[in-house]
């Protein structure tokens, strides 16, 4: 046993001629953690994929990947080595634990494949033992009968687990994860990431970590990879890379995930790379880059670095905010809300029975002054979204009462919703899509334009199509379109969970400074209390339809109250300065 | 349990409803029984004595309930032209037209599975294209069109099949199924050019599954996973095609039927309504109607089976 557990040299991955992952090297010890960093589209779950030979048809792996004690390069492998790879000494967990497991069969004999497809071959029933006992280990509260359950049955958490347990089955060398947590709620982020390294000190498993959240790659892993535009950038043990970034890119990503109060997260510039960028020549961060001169040109060929300017000193403290403006005092009461309840009907259990209720909200009330930005925090389930559709008229209350103030310049309320890619019509054009909330007449055009500039997006926008924009854009489009009528009251859905960390801090901004300026109420839903910390005034903390904390929202980062509350703090990954 | 005799109750009250549509609809029609058995130059008392005797002289709702009546005990009526009772008629070619529809069915599953599973697993080479644009072909083609040529190619030029008749099961098994050959396939090629275009898109579907990536990612080989993993979810749409497609054959079987000259329900229904014999086109009509629903239940039971998340609901 000499050498690396994983050993990757110049892995590429090419769709057709379209280079889309280069140059990708490096190593994993036995037990060690390293975590992959970079933004949609920068290859980091392309690497994964290519790792274990598992890349859709139309891809194609070049390079090398040697896995300790395979006596073959698994690039270019047929499917039946890899197979026997694969499940053995090395386990995959992927995103979606939603979508990971197969619906129409039971978890406990989903493990029991894996166990049953290498090695020792138990028999059926071993197997089955054996795989309730693995999810015993995984924590699961009632591991016969979360075995004996169908996918769908199991919560988010409780799924994934289950997938934790299809890739650990065999007891794996290496643990492959693919933002294992990012469709889980906060809390449930921590147990997982608790488990995921308690199980890689306890049995040394190495783990290579996938992820966009810097914070979470800091608190599990050792060692961490930056990609970004389909290369690695910048490389190093997580303590160094995070405190003292040496690429710019590293940097910039660091000063756009910080969300400090009082500071202004510097937003990367530009956009990302297209694909093929990756082996375009020079350094592929370029053209986003401050330090940018004519030596990038050629591509930076580095150790650690692949910059010809790298960084050098402790990351400079992010600039504190000098031009904002102090916050007014709040205006008149544009919206209140008092006992709002929501309760839906279940289908009867027998006919004529009586009917179970779910109550989804009780009892909310809230007050939305001009001017004032308020938070409201939760996890699924929480009843965060109830709330925002029964304030933005989509919804009914059961019980409780919506008004809008008579005070104020404009009138009405407008939402911007979560998925930026599902909530604008394909088929229309950007400025129908502004204009279609306003009444048609004279000035629309205008209407339109003002509120496409107010949202930064260029004036030819309008002629466009939505799907020729980037997450992000697409956002600024969402909440052009709420801005165009006018409205007293701006909702939002989780207005940034759906974009990348780049983007995140200039939607946010927008948010913000056009609230500003019209001096609009605003009702900000979401799981991240560090957004809400940055964005808003005031923080209603929501557990099982219920608010159970309020107050100005430094004071309830400093001083929760709520045991939940508590909670919610201590499963956000430790800080990364400070 | 509860969901199988919730949908065993509504199956009886569609067919009850059935059964008043289809009479109410062969009451409102022309066409006096009496007077077609009597032909032009009939006597009005004798068209009359005709009506008493046929009992349609009666309300229309006395007639309803009186063959309602005979129905639940398993009585059609007797025929206003031939005499005899309509029941064992139907129940005669009940029994070549279940066996043309359950040997269409066979041939478009048997064709359909394949072709559409490679077509799926091919998508992206020339194979997979050709599978796709000879399904597209098949089904711009009607059955009795793929018949005709069927009986050309196989009895005419070939002299192998022949080209219609019908021999009973229990008088010749070997000639029963020579006969059944030409129009089953007529009928089954055809929905299996439709089953194959679902059959290839709910594989599709599920290739890029997350759950075939996780049965890959555990040691499964590609075959192995797509076979163990990806079919049993893919067979959730397809069964609800196939339920449809079993409903579309019996019907499309009184077409064939007729191509191929085979003593069928098709032929008796065509029969009937030459004759304007009235209670046995309703009869006929009604156990067609029948079937197709009790195949709709059975489909919806056997999605349920396929599908654990609709169980628990």
């Amino acid at each position: 046993m000499s050498g690396p557990l994983l050993e990757v040299a110049g892995l590429g991955v090419d769709a057709g001629d379209v280079p889309l992952v280069r140059d990708v090297s490096f190593a994993v010890e036995r037990g060690e953690r390293v975590g992959v960093i970079g933004e949609s589209g920068s290859g980091k779950t392309l690497t994964a994929l290519a790792l274990l030979g598992l890349l859709d048809d139309g891809l194609r792996a070049s390079g090398s990947v040697r896995l300790d004690g395979v006596p073959f390069d698994l690039v270019g492998a047929g499917d039946r080595e890899l197979s026997g790879i694969r499940g053995r000494l090395a386990g995959m967990v992927f995103q979606e634990p939603m979508t990971a497991l197969n619906p129409v069969m039971r978890v406990g004999p989903q493990i029991a494949e894996t166990l049953r497809l290498h090695g020792a071959r138990p028999t059926r029933a071993a197997a089955r033992a054996t795989a309730v006992g693995l999810l015993g280990r995984l924590r699961l509260p009632d591991p016969v009968r979360a075995a004996r359950s169908y996918p769908h049955q199991l919560s988010g958490g409780q799924r994934q687990r289950g997938v934790l347990g299809i890739a650990l089955a065999n007891d794996p060398a290496l643990l492959i994860c693919d933002e294992p947590t990012t469709a889980l709620d906060v809390t449930v982020q921590k147990e997982i990431v608790d488990l995921v390294t308690g199980l890689s000190d306890e049995r040394g498993t190495a783990v290579l970590y996938i992820s966009h959240d810097l914070a979470l790659v800091a608190s599990v892993c050792h060692r961490v990879l930056v990609m970004y535009g389909g290369r690695i950038v910048e490389s190093g043990p997580v303590e160094r890379v995070l405190s003292r970034p040496a690429h710019p890119y590293t940097e910039a990503l660091l000063a756009a995930c910080d969300l400090t109060p009082g500071t202004r997260p510097r937003a990367i510039p530009g956009s990302v790379p297209p694909p093929g960028a990756a082996a375009a020549d020079g350094c592929v961060f370029r053209d986003r880059c401050a330090h940018a001169d004519d030596a990038c040109a050629v591509r930076p060929e580095g150790g650690t670095v692949a910059c010809w300017h790298p960084r050098t000193g402790p990351v400079s403290a992010v600039a504190p905010e000098t031009d904002v403006p102090p916050r007014p005092a709040p205006g008149p009461v544009l919206l209140t809300a008092r006992g709002l309840t929501r309760r839906y009907a279940r289908p009867r259990a027998r006919p004529f029975a009586r009917r179970a209720f779910l109550t989804a909200l009780e009892d909310v009330g809230l007050e939305l002054r001009a001017g004032r930005r308020l938070g409201v925090v939760g996890e699924s389930g929480s009843g965060k979204t109830t709330l925002l559709r029964l304030l933005a008229g989509l919804d009914r209350p059961t019980a409780g009462t919506v008004s809008t103030g008579s005070a104020g310049g404009g009138s009405g309320i407008q939402v911007v919703f979560q998925d930026p890619m599902g909530s604008l019509d394909p088929r229309m054009r950007v400025r129908d899509i502004v204009a279609e909330p306003l009444r048609a007449g004279t000035g629309t055009a205008a209407r339109v334009a003002e509120a496409l500039a107010a949202v930064g997006l260029p004036p030819d926008a309008g002629a466009r199509y939505p799907h020729q924009f980037s997450g992000g854009q697409r956002q600024r489009i969402a909440i052009a379109r709420a801005l165009a009528p006018d409205p007293s009251v701006l909702l939002a859905d989780e207005p940034v969970s759906a974009l990348d960390v780049s983007v995140r801090a200039q939607i946010l901004d927008v948010l913000r400074e056009v609230t500003e300026e019209r001096g609009m109420g605003l009702c900000v839903v979401s799981h991240d209390l560090g957004v809400i910390r940055y964005l808003c005034d005031d923080v209603m903390v929501l557990w099982q339809g219920k608010a159970v904390e309020r107050g100005a929202v430094e004071d309830v980062w400093e001083r929760p109250e709520h045991p939940y509350t508590e909670r919610l703090l201590g499963a956000i990954p430790a800080a990364l300065h400070r | 349990m509860r969901f199988f005799l919730r949908k065993i109750a509504g199956l009886l009250v569609s067919a009850v409803v059935a059964s008043f549509v289809v009479f109410a609809f062969l009451a409102v029609l022309p066409g006096d029984p009496a007077e077609v058995a009597l032909g032009t130059n009939a006597t009005p008392d004798a068209v009359a004595a005709l009506r008493h005797e046929f009992g349609t002289d009666r309300p229309l709702v006395v007639q309803y309930l009186d063959w309602g009546r005979g129905l639940l005990h398993g009585d059609f009526g007797t025929s206003y032209v031939t005499h005899d009772l309509i029941g064992p008629r139907i129940t005669d070619r009940l029994g070549v037209t279940c066996w043309l529809a359950a040997g269409g069915m066979l041939v478009a599953v048997l064709l359909a599975l394949p072709a559409g599973v490679l077509a799926a697993a091919w998508h992206r080479r020339a194979a997979g294209t050709v599978l796709s644009a000879l399904s597209q072909a098949g089904i711009a083609v009607p059955a009795f069109l793929a018949g005709i040529l069927l009986v050309y190619v196989f009895a005419v030029r070939a002299g192998a099949l022949p080209a219609g008749g019908y021999t009973p099961l229990a008088d010749d098994p070997g000639e029963w199924a020579r006969h059944l050959v030409l129009p089953c396939l007529s009928l089954g090629l055809v929905q299996g050019a439709v089953l194959t275009r679902y059959v290839r898109s709910a594989v599709l579907t599920v290739l890029h599954q997350d759950f075939l990536r996780t049965a890959r990612a555990k040691g499964r080989r590609r075959r192995a996973a797509l076979w163990r993993h990806g079919l049993p979810n893919a067979a959730v749409p397809v069964l609800t095609v196939l339920g449809l497609q079993l409903s579309t054959l019996l019907v499309g079987a009184v077409v064939v039927e007729r191509v191929f000259v085979v003593p069928g329900l098709g032929d008796l229904l065509l029969q009937g309504v030459a004759d304007r014999d009235l209670l046995l086109v309703q009869g006929v009509v009604l156990v067609l109607v029948v079937a197709v629903l009790v195949v709709n239940v059975l489909t919806d039971l056997l999605y349920h089976l396929a599908d654990p998340r609709l169980r628990s609901r």
